[in-house]
């Protein structure tokens, strides 16, 4: 057999950045780690926390695209995926707050050696959003975030979960055979639930039932970018919410709607706004991130 | 069968690789144990579903199989994932040959001469339509193999159809937004696909309404009829004549496995007739296409590597 390098690397066709691409590992546990490095040497850097379950999936490709764009522009960008999840190794029924505050707070450290970049910034796609914005908690630091249609409220987003299952059941009825209203009884039968093929283990609903992000992002200041998926031209009210809680502790926060539905729950379906979506936030923390600098 | 992933009689290489014109990206698990020189090649499906596939599926078949001491590669077509690209739309009649091809230029590449491919939906037409450019193919799985080609919007201008009123239906074609459509796409593809879908339901509309009149309201069956893709049919006779063993894996009371029965006893009954080499049917007791639950993609993952054992213990 011939040996393969450990690292697979490209160039961008327009010469603006390298891709990097290889295994880490945290405690153990071999995770999946991208880095984007510019040509020019980068003082930025953004690490990028993938959502959980489908999502993971549905928003891989614009966290793919995000990531080019701020290479391109000078921004050093390292993208993962949490253990036992995507590429990475490991038991994703371990998976919890814990492990993937822990890997996100690994991949954070990564940057810093591999690109000798001084400041960091966070983004997050809905999960995504809470556990970037708990690893900046334990991290300590004042790390600006973009968030992509953040999950403000768990409880209500496993309800949301739940309900999708439940709508699948009562449309087709060959998928009528799980318990339609004992999905409790399923979580505690076999430690996890089955979300259209997608397992939602009991440690990470444990955790995140009680878990609101405006509580969590009100506790100290920091800068925000919410952008929010959308139909409509109004904003929601937990975005609105979330807006108030982090101009509460003193930090700034954008929000912009970009007008699409994006139906997170249909992996098939691609966002036509993606572009959008992708230049705006690219935008934000590049303009921010110059901010940072001149300060 | 262990539902969690944990990676250990292995290494995962990262690699990027060549597929005409773009970088297209794979990860090749290579077994720490014994390997038995096999490649197997899990190749995805269409909605831009990256190579770690639905819930990890590639991944978990990797972790299945490295054990056994195949060597398995699963990859990102052009536009999905990491590679560059990009997908104006997945048509079952233009699967991603180039990118399997180049994808089997990797395992050559590691020294590998024995190649399976292992795919569902979209990815079987890909493995089907490759599979004579990979003369190293020994034997493929096609889950929820598609065998004819259902034209974009055949099915949506049936259900249209039969759902929406003469008169809500004329209001809808009369929309700005549906004449948009189909006066000015945004290229000639979607001019194709917005008139297409126009006309079939305005026909199948047609067609149904006559029904009521003449056939005093009983039911016809108005479902596009099952022919086999000729494409489908021709790549599978070329497998079967090359005598790669075949497995053939269903879901229960879906659409895909209704159509493959009916050819299974008509058009490809010859095809069966002449195989020399196995040539597999299993239905599992569940739908299989688009791997929607966890009991089905288990299910999957146990029914391939029990078959490939069989076949390549034999």
């Amino acid at each position: 057999m011939i040996e393969l390098p450990s690292v697979a690397t490209r160039v961008d066709a327009e010469g603006k950045f390298r891709e990097e691409i290889t295994f880490f590992e945290v405690n153990g546990t071999r995770i999946f780690s991208v880095l984007y490095r510019p040509v020019a040497p980068a003082t930025i850097g953004l690490v990028v926390c993938p959502p959980i379950l489908m999502e993971h999936i549905k928003n891989y490709r614009y966290e793919v695209l995000l990531a080019r764009a701020l290479a391109a522009r000078g921004i050093a960008v390292h993208r993962f995926h949490y253990r036992g999840t995507g590429h990475s190794d490991g038991e994703e029924s371990a998976g919890s707050d814990e492990t993937m505050v822990e890997d996100t707070l690994a991949a954070v450290r990564r940057l810093r050696e591999q690109m000798g970049v001084s400041q960091i910034a966070l983004h997050g796609t809905r999960w995504g959003a809470r556990v970037a914005a708990l690893a900046a908690a334990e991290s300590a630091l004042e790390l600006p975030m973009s968030f992509w249609e953040p999950i403000v409220d768990g409880a209500r987003y496993f309800r949301e979960l739940v309900r999708a299952r439940l709508i699948r059941q009562v449309k087709d009825p060959r998928f009528a055979d799980a318990a339609t209203d004992g999905w409790m009884e399923e979580m505690a039968r076999d430690g996890r639930l089955d979300i259209l093929g997608y397992p939602l283990y009991r440690k990470v609903y444990e955790s995140g039932r009680g878990s609101r992000l405006d509580q969590l992002l009100g506790a100290r200041p920091c800068d925000v970018l919410l952008v929010q998926l959308t139909p409509s031209s109004t904003v929601r009210p937990d975005v609105a919410r979330l807006k108030q809680a982090v101009e509460s502790a003193g930090g700034s926060c954008e929000v912009r709607i970009i007008k699409e539905e994006p139906g997170w729950m249909f992996v098939g379906h691609r966002l036509k706004s993606a572009d959008k979506l992708i230049s705006v936030t690219a935008e934000w923390i590049v303009n921010r991130a110059g901010r940072d600098a001149r300060a | 069968m262990p539902e969690q992933v944990l990676i250990s009689a292995a290494t995962e290489v990262p690699v990027f690789f060549k597929g005409g014109r773009e970088d297209l990206f794979g990860v090749l698990t290579v077994p720490t144990g014994g390997t038995r020189g096999i490649g197997v090649m899990a190749v995805a499906g269409g909605g831009y579903i990256a190579a770690p596939n639905r819930n990890r599926l590639s991944v978990r078949l990797a972790a299945m199989l490295a054990p056994l001491g195949y060597h398995v590669f699963r990859f990102d077509y052009h536009g999905v994932g990491e590679s560059t690209g990009y997908i104006r739309r997945y048509a079952l009649d233009k699967p991603f040959v180039q990118d399997l091809e180049a994808a089997a230029s990797v395992m050559r590449g590691s020294g590998l001469r024995r190649l399976v491919c292992v795919g569902g939906c979209f990815g079987t037409r890909t493995i089907l339509a490759g599979a004579e450019r990979i003369p190293e193919l020994e034997a493929v799985v096609l889950m929820a193999a598609p065998v004819r080609n259902p034209r974009l919007g055949d099915n949506l201008s049936l259900r249209v159809a039969r759902k929406t009123s003469f008169w809500r239906l004329a209001r809808l074609a009369l929309r700005r937004e549906t004449l948009q459509a189909l006066l000015s796409p945004a290229d000639a593809e979607s001019k194709v696909r917005a008139r297409h879908l126009y006309k079939g339901t305005i026909a199948f509309k047609t067609r149904l309404m006559l029904d009521r009149v003449v056939r005093r309201g009983r039911a016809v069956d108005r479902t596009p009829k099952a022919v086999a893709d000729p494409g489908f049919a021709h790549s599978l006779a070329h497998v079967v004549d090359r005598k790669v063993s075949v497995l053939m894996l269903y879901g229960h009371n879906e659409e895909f496995q209704e159509d493959f029965l009916r050819v299974r006893n008509g058009e490809l009954r010859p095809v069966f007739e002449r195989a020399r080499a196995p040539l597999d049917v299993e239905i599992l007791d569940r739908p299989l296409h688009g791997f929607t639950t966890i009991a089905v993609q288990d299910a999957a993952i146990k029914h391939t590597v029990a078959w490939l054992e069989r076949i390549f213990r034999a």
